[in-house]
């Protein structure tokens, strides 16, 4: 057997047990997917609202986090200003004479982790919700977020996140099909105590234990895989709530979207780097939440190499073949040579293809993503699988580049 | 934690898939090459038929033109034949079983070569024999594409001239002994190379247009 064929039919084989997991855990769990722990006692919430030149936004988040179904007596809200130079502050003192229980800490700019760290000093909560500045969160999602703390071991509980701008452009609608089946998976993985990342537009946190992790690392370019992974690696708790949900804007355009991109998959490494003595350690964060990343990292550059390396050989075949062809004047293609018996090893292809098609279907109807499923839809989701997730992996190569050369610039 | 088998669980549902597909892919290739080796088994007896012809005919020249036409009949067949056999094979990637196979075809051509060598001494230069000799195994790319518009040019060459050729792409690689005794024979050591009529040989595409030159009206 070719080592090609070994390295495809091992690819397939990962990604038929990936499936397979996923596939298992949503039927086994189908009926807790989207429920939430009802608080068996009241908690006080201190929600953090960092803003960095928001002006855009700010007020609608703040009106959003004021709107939360939470009784007010049990809530403050504390929006950090990190020393913008648009009129961010201006919008945050007209809001302060709107709601009495608004906050506001004025700082010199220090990086969203310090704001936060700072937010945490002034908050009198007992659990900290911190809200990205242009993220709304629904009405009912911080209610929805608090019962899990009942369990004395919970560190932190994430949100499911839309996205807000999905009709913008094309890419912004199969970024909003990411986000979808990224919240799912992410809530799949509640099952087996794994959700690995609290994300920045909903995220509830005990202040206790953040404040023994001495709070949100300042050094690294995403605080909240920090944060989540610090958390577990001290085997507190994490959990996602499908049915807590937050709305968020997502960068339409190309450069952005990869300037983003690229600072997650730094993050991601910076994590992998700092917890490398927890891997294989007892514990479901060394056992499976590290080598499972680490691990969904080097398959993703694996499968993108591999299949670059197909395309590129048959695309320089085809260039080679066409040149010889018109400076010996052969004929460039006959019929005689159409392979009509394709290889039986796109069986395993076929069977994910149709299989995920499914099964993302499935997701998007439960999630109530879109009413029809349409052609368009199915196009969509036949893109976001071919070619978005297939080239995805070049971000991981800009964010090795950029963690091999120390950038940690945001 | 509640869900802690769905590892196991995961992993025994990936193995059933995994060698379904394993199991289903091999048996459709080896269904494949069956099929080849019942067309094998029909070519086989048919060169060793027209072998005998030619060895009862001996040096017979009315006799000629039906030894003539059975070969090129025989020739189109097993070109057919190993055409489907080199299709199936860049799609077969469980089994190996496609080059013994390829290998026996390669040996029929051979004697198709030599059998055709030998009469066309006894009958005179009725026809074209176009050997193409090629690399079949680990081929580098740039060779795969020169071979590749070779075999354009040839096919397309043969379906211009039908009835004129007799076309043997014969593949250098696959061990047969025979063909190299010949090869040593007419000094042909590179590959890959177009032999025309046993005199004319093209080793590259910049002189493939004169093949047609040379062929014998």
């Amino acid at each position: 057997m070719e080592i090609i064929t070994i390295i495809y039919l091992s690819l397939m084989f990962i990604a038929l047990y990936m499936f397979s997991f996923f596939i298992i855990l949503t039927i086994k769990n189908r009926d807790k997917l989207f429920s939430s722990p009802i608080a068996g006692k009241s908690y006080f919430v201190s929600v953090l609202i960092p803003a960095y030149n928001e002006e855009d936004s700010i007020e609608e988040t703040i009106k959003h986090v004021m709107e939360l179904d939470y009784p007010k007596n049990k809530l403050e809200v504390i929006a950090i200003n990190d020393g913008s130079t648009d009129k961010t502050i201006k919008i945050l003192l007209k809001l302060k004479k709107k709601y009495s229980n608004l906050n506001i800490l004025d700082k010199k700019n220090s990086g969203k982790a310090d704001s936060l760290n700072q937010g945490i000093e002034m908050a009198k909560g007992e659990l900290i919700a911190v809200v990205d500045s242009d993220s709304f969160p629904s009405k009912e999602s911080l209610k929805k977020l608090i019962g899990y703390f009942d369990d004395e071991k919970m560190g932190a509980v994430t949100s499911f996140v839309k996205v807000r701008n999905k009709d913008e452009n094309f890419f912004a609608k199969i970024q909003s099909l990411e986000y979808v089946l990224l919240g799912w998976s992410r809530k799949l993985l509640d099952f087996v105590d794994s959700v690995y990342v609290t994300n920045g537009p909903l995220s509830l946190y005990r202040k206790e234990y953040v404040k023994k992790v001495e709070g949100f690392d300042k050094n690294t370019v995403t605080e909240d895989i920090d944060i989540t992974w610090n958390l577990m690696s001290r085997d507190y708790k994490t959990a996602m709530c499908l049915d807590a949900d937050v709305t968020t804007i997502v960068p339409a355009e190309f450069r952005k979207w990869f300037r983003q991109r690229t600072r997650w998959g730094l993050g991601g490494l910076q994590a992998i780097s700092k917890y490398k003595k927890m891997f294989f350690k007892k514990g479901m964060f060394g056992a499976f939440v590290l080598p499972f990343v680490s691990a969904s990292i080097i398959i993703s550059i694996i499968a993108f190499l591999f299949s670059s390396y197909i395309f590129i050989k048959s695309f320089f075949l085809r260039i080679l073949v066409t040149g010889y062809s018109v400076a010996s004047d052969s004929p460039i293609f006959l019929i005689q040579n159409i392979n009509l018996y394709p290889p039986v090893l796109l069986f395993y292809m076929v069977v994910l293809l149709s299989f995920s098609l499914v099964y993302y279907n499935f997701i998007l109807y439960e999630i109530k993503y879109e009413e029809k499923l349409t052609l368009k839809r199915f196009f969509n989701l036949l893109f976001y699988m071919i070619i978005y997730l297939m080239v995805y992996p070049v971000v991981w190569f800009s964010s090795i580049y950029r963690f091999v050369k120390k950038d940690y610039r945001w | 934690m509640e869900n802690k088998h769905v590892f196991w669980q995961a992993l025994v549902v990936a193995f059933i898939i995994f060698w379904t597909g394993l199991l289903l892919g091999t048996y459709f290739e080896r269904s494949r090459i069956d099929k080849i080796q019942r067309f094998y088994f029909d070519s086989e007896t048919e060169i060793f038929d027209l072998n005998l012809v030619s060895l009862i005919l001996g040096g017979v020249n009315n006799n000629c033109g039906l030894f003539i036409n059975e070969s090129m009949n025989f020739a189109d067949r097993i070109y057919q034949e190993a055409l489907k056999l080199e299709k199936y094979d860049s799609s077969n990637k469980l089994s190996e079983e496609a080059i013994p196979l390829h290998e026996r075809y390669d040996l029929l051509r051979t004697m198709l070569w030599k059998n055709m060598i030998d009469n066309k001494k006894n009958c005179g230069s009725k026809i074209n024999t176009v050997v193409y000799l090629y690399d079949y195994v680990d081929t580098p790319l740039n060779q795969v594409a020169v071979q590749k518009t070779m075999s354009n040019f040839l096919a397309d060459l043969k379906n211009k001239n039908t009835g004129k050729i007799i076309l043997i792409p014969i593949a250098v690689d696959t061990g047969v002994e025979s063909l190299d005794i010949l090869r040593n024979f007419y000094n042909l050591d590179k590959v890959p190379v177009i032999f025309v009529n046993e005199e004319f040989k093209v080793g590259g595409l910049d002189k493939i247009s004169d093949i047609e030159k040379h062929l014998i009206s």
